[in-house]
């Protein structure tokens, strides 16, 4: 381990912390806990200022109190010892004045206001007014600058700590007005929070791993025991180790969106991992944290503790400056999981479902849009759209009120419906947009008969279809797509225009590739081809045309089988196997195909495969206790439409080259051929710079043996001087015969 | 690109090459008349008639005014390229086998061949002297105990001359004091062609041994070796990059390799027989062989092998 992502010295901060808070709630000890009062009770009873003393020092007393307090007294200190004076006289002590607690009643309001003398009391009892609710506030300060202005900010001291504390908790982010946003804080918690200063650690380049020449891309593997993640560099001839590390994270890693960061999971928070060596380059302190969401743009960070009673059970994090943006407490209504918070896709947004509709936060405030929710009776689910500020949701059949599909698009503060349909008879549907933005499709369950009791519904007579949205025609027309047999899954292909449906049970299953039309023929899905074969799960390539269809293992089989088919023609390309497999994820490239074994799914020979997008066998290896592996994503590609036509056009010329190059990665031509040949490239490049110094020299004479004409520049010479030659060829031959 | 072809020579080619500017390319052949031709279409603008048996060998000098051609009738031949006309003519006693212009087109040298119990000699004329005035300078290579020239070249600024021989020896000659100052022995078998790149700094030889090499052209040092499997006939420096091109076999073939390595990535067929003869253009972007089917051929390089870079 090269650095600790949380140093001991900051977690013991917390601790003492945490410890100091629960002392004070609990007011009938002392600051001291029962356990160090045992063993210095002896100091106590000389004098009640030690106190003050001891809440700086705690941090060293336990090297140093003994001998640097020696206790020439004379009290029976084996009697004292027993009974520590709060327990003596507990009244007393509890009416004890101590210094933390007055700081702690005082905050700090930013972000007021700067007037001058004249309005200043008027600030004042505007501001008084704010928070008189909380308690009498006994004293108020505003400092001044020269000038006789206020300076911006103002202390306020309450009676007592619960008062300060839930003043703080209800006006921190408080709207004065349009430019006035109270930032509020505790006076006691003033120490802490300037005496860890961002430090600005110099991250190198972020993005060092995409300038690999051969866009060779990366993994990451991570073993449960011992608690091992290892990162691997997929080059050609076959996956070199990056960096090894134990313990780099308590349980889980999560790859951010565009493969920027590694974050690893610890007790007290998030860490960020990243640039050429690792190294961490940003935390996020959260106790307790399960899982993390990103915003798609990689810029917010989304932190969940979900322990009850949690005030802070989400936070929200800018990655670039590690600052907290705001905090949300956990709440009933929504299932917990790392989606709670659906991003739109420029960031722009952020979005939960509540209790009575969509509450959406704009990210410069982070506060709610238009200061209230979007209310949509019974909601049932929403999803953003990929690649537009439109989310489609659905409402759940709630009475005699039937379900409805709903596509909406976010129009400045409202929400605004594009298209929508009713549907009847719903069960469930589940929202999936292509990854282009241009399809958006549902997946229906519907029931024919309904019976049992109202809060236990059984349903029978199931029937499934799927509602299509093409998002990039003209009113986006609608398509429904019947389907007769139960669905076990399907998937759109992410750049095109297909559709995989897998239906059956068991492992008696149908693969039905359809095809969604475009603008004309929109309106109508045709069912390209059905392939009879035992799947559960199809995964298209990231740029689409190739699909794995693979079989995981489920309750009943092993699962194992992978399908590599082309969806361009529908041939299989290839049949392989892994059995108890795990899960198939493909590069972000689209080149290779990794399917695994984890230690969640099977007992063991738990193991990772790489397959070609053919479905050939790169590399395999197992890895004992396997409890994760990913691609480190890649950001969107930076090329252009036009620019990535023009490489294809090309192709024919960028094919024998990279061929070529491959040829030379893949028989891994060793560093030391290479070596010999850069070395006799350079031989020969000294031999002729030898030979230019020899020529220029020779020059003049040169040019004296051909009559002054310098005809060493030939062609430079016709490149600048010479425009344009008109050549005249003869049509005619001639034969000229010298007759002397 | 399609090759060009260039149909006039009715027996196998000899020796081809292009001038300084390289829109003209010569050309000769054992049928007697040796040609000139645009080198960018193809056309053949004349030939130089006179000679009475193959030619082995021509040159051209530097500003295209003067045509220089060795041939087996024991004459070698000074022309005007422009009309045709022949200006010098040396008669010899025996074949003549090789000549070649001095950098600064003055002079000739020219050489003949050991048959008849003649010796063979290597002559140094300067081409403004009427023939039958001057002597020019005449070395007996023979009486130096070597053997017959086969292939000949002029030194950087005309101060001394390289040739090959029939045993493989390569000879340098200073031409002040009119003898050997080096003497090598690079390859087992003939040294068929010897050929300089554009600024005169290398010398590649091509022997019948299946090799071709490269040297510095003023210490001969041997820096690099092209083996093939079939003997050389030719061989040629690229202008532009540092690539060499091979020519030669008993079947048809052309090589191409890297002058750096000496690795072969490129190889180019047509011809029916063995290649006699390569040049390149002085551009480096098309080069011409000659074969001993009588054809020459002008072959556009493609843009694969312009922006062609060896990976290393």
């Amino acid at each position: 381990m090269p650095e600790q992502p949380f140093d001991n010295d900051s977690t013991g901060g917390e601790q003492q912390q945490q410890q100091q808070h629960a002392d004070q709630s609990n007011n009938e000890f002392d600051d001291n806990s029962p356990a160090n009062n045992n063993e210095q009770s002896g100091d106590e009873e000389e004098e009640e200022d030690d106190d003050d003393d001891e809440n700086q020092t705690k941090g060293d007393e336990d090297e140093g109190k003994e001998e640097v307090e020696p206790t020439p007294d004379f009290s029976d200190e084996d009697y004292g010892a027993d009974f520590p004076d709060d327990v003596l006289c507990p009244e007393l002590m509890a009416e004890r004045p101590k210094e933390h607690e007055s700081l702690n009643n005082i905050i700090v309001v930013d972000n007021l206001p700067k007037v001058d003398q004249v309005k200043l009391e008027k600030l004042k009892a505007v501001i008084s007014k704010v928070y008189s609710k909380f308690g009498v506030c006994r004293n108020e300060y505003y400092p001044l600058d020269e000038e006789g202005k206020t300076k911006g900010y103002g202390f306020f001291e309450f009676q007592n700590e619960q008062m300060a504390i839930e003043a703080v908790k209800q006006t921190d982010g408080y709207r004065l007005d349009k430019n006035h946003t109270f930032s509020v804080n505790l006076m006691s918690d003033f120490d802490r929070l300037t005496q860890v200063p961002p430090e600005p650690i110099d991250t190198g380049n972020l993005f060092s791993w995409l300038a690999e020449p051969d866009a060779v891309d990366q993994f990451a593997v991570q073993s449960d025991d011992p608690k091992k993640t290892t990162i691997y560099s997929n080059a050609l001839s076959q996956p070199i180790v990056l960096e090894d590390r134990n313990k780099w994270t308590e349980n889980n890693f999560v790859w951010s969106p565009k493969g920027t960061y590694l974050a690893s999971f610890h007790e007290q928070g998030i860490a960020f991992w990243g640039g050429k060596e690792f190294r961490q380059v940003q935390r996020f302190a959260h106790r307790g944290v399960n899982y993390i969401d990103f915003s798609p743009g990689e810029r917010y960070l989304v932190t969940i503790s979900p322990r009850p009673n949690n005030p802070e059970a989400f936070i929200i994090w800018d990655i670039i400056t590690g600052q907290k943006k705001r905090s949300f407490p956990l709440d009933q209504h929504s299932s917990q999981g790392p989606s709670y918070f659906k991003w739109s896709f420029q960031d722009q947004y952020f979005a939960k479902q509540g209790p009575d509709g969509i509450y959406m936060y704009d990210r410069e405030s982070f506060q709610l849009v238009d200061k209230k929710p979007f209310k949509i009776p019974s909601l049932a689910d929403f999803q953003w759209s990929p690649t537009d500020n439109r989310l489609a949701y659905w409402t759940a059949e709630d009475g005699n009120v039937p379900a409805r599909l709903v596509l909406a698009e976010v129009n400045g503060v409202r929400l605004e419906e594009v298209r929508s349909k009713t549907l009847f008879n719903v069960i469930d549907c589940k929202l999936c947009w292509q990854k282009r933005g241009d399809y958006l499709v549902v997946k229906v369950d519907r029931y024919t008969k309904k019976s049992g009791e109202k809060n236990n519904p059984k349903y029978s007579g199931l029937i499934y279809n799927f509602e299509i949205f093409h998002m990039r025609e003209k009113n986006v027309p609608l398509d429904t797509l019947e389907v007769k047999e139960m669905i076990q899954s399907f998937a759109i292909e992410p750049v095109g225009h297909k559709l995989v449906v897998i239906t059956g049970e068991n492992l008696r299953t149908n693969v039905t590739f359809y095809k969604m039309g475009q603008g004309q023929k929109s309106g109508k899905i045709e069912p390209l081809k059905v392939m009879t074969q035992p799947v559960t799960t199809s995964i298209w390539a990231p740029n689409g045309q190739y699909v794995v269809l693979a079989a995981m293992k489920t309750g009943q089989s092993a699962g194992g089988q992978l399908i590599f088919v082309d969806a361009n023609d529908m041939s299989i390309m290839s049949k392989q196997e892994h059995p108890d497999l795990s899960d198939v994820e493909w590069d972000p490239t689209g080149r290779y195909v990794t399917s695994y074994v984890t230690l969640w799914n099977a007992k063991r020979d738990h193991s990772f495969k790489i397959w070609t997008f053919q479905g050939n066998l790169v590399f395999e290896k197992s890895v004992e206790r396997l409890v994760a592996f990913h691609w480190r994503p890649r950001p969107p590609s930076l090329l252009t439409e036009d620019m990535i036509r023009e490489v294809r056009r090309n192709r024919t010329v960028w094919t024998p080259k990279l061929d070529q190059r491959d040829r030379i990665l893949r028989t891994g031509e060793s560093a030391k051929q290479q070596e010999q040949r850069r070395k006799q490239l350079d031989e020969f490049q000294r031999l002729k710079e030898k030979n230019v110094k020899r020529l220029a020299i020779q020059k003049q004479q040169r040019a004296q043996l051909r009559g002054g004409v310098d005809t060493d520049s030939l062609f430079e010479q016709q490149a600048s001087n010479v425009g344009e030659e008109v050549v005249e060829f003869l049509i005619k031959t001639e034969e000229v015969e010298y007759k002397p | 690109m399609k090759p060009i072809l260039l149909q006039a020579h009715e027996r196998s080619l000899t020796k081809i090459c292009y001038n300084r500017e390289g829109d003209l390319l010569f050309s000769a052949g054992k049928d007697k008349f040796p040609s000139v031709w645009y080198s960018i279409n193809g056309e053949r603008l004349g030939s130089y008639n006179g000679h009475n048996g193959a030619v082995w060998s021509i040159d051209v000098n530097w500003n295209s005014t003067a045509f220089v051609s060795a041939s087996g009738d024991s004459t070698v031949r000074v022309w005007d390229v422009q009309t045709g006309r022949e200006r010098n003519l040396y008669q010899l006693d025996t074949p003549c086998r090789c000549c070649a212009f001095s950098y600064d087109g003055n002079m000739i040298l020219y050489t003949n061949d050991d048959v008849m119990g003649k010796p063979c000699e290597m002559y140094l004329t300067d081409i403004r002297i009427r023939p039958n005035e001057g002597s020019s300078v005449r070395i007996n290579i023979t009486q130096k105990g070597l053997r017959k020239v086969t292939s000949s070249l002029w030194g950087t600024l005309d101060e001394f001359i390289v040739t090959g021989h029939d045993n493989g020896e390569l000879v340098q000659w200073d031409i002040k004091a009119m003898d050997d100052v080096r003497r090598e022995k690079p390859h087992q078998g003939q040294i068929i062609d010897l050929q300089t790149n554009k600024d005169l700094t290398f010398l590649i030889s091509s022997s019948k041994d299946c090799t071709a090499k490269l040297f510095d052209i003023e210490t001969l040092e041997h820096l690099k070796t092209y083996t093939t499997e079939r003997p050389i006939n030719s061989a040629a420096i690229s202008p532009l990059k540092d690539h060499v091109i091979l020519g030669g076999g008993q079947e048809a073939i052309e090589v191409t390799q890297t002058a750096v390595r000496t690795e072969e990535f490129a190889r180019v067929k047509g011809h029916f027989g063995p290649i006699n003869t390569i040049a390149i253009h002085p551009d480096g972007k098309s080069y011409a062989s000659g074969g001993e089917d009588g054809l020459v051929r002008i072959h556009y390089f493609d843009k694969d092998y312009l922006d062609y870079d060896v990976v290393y």
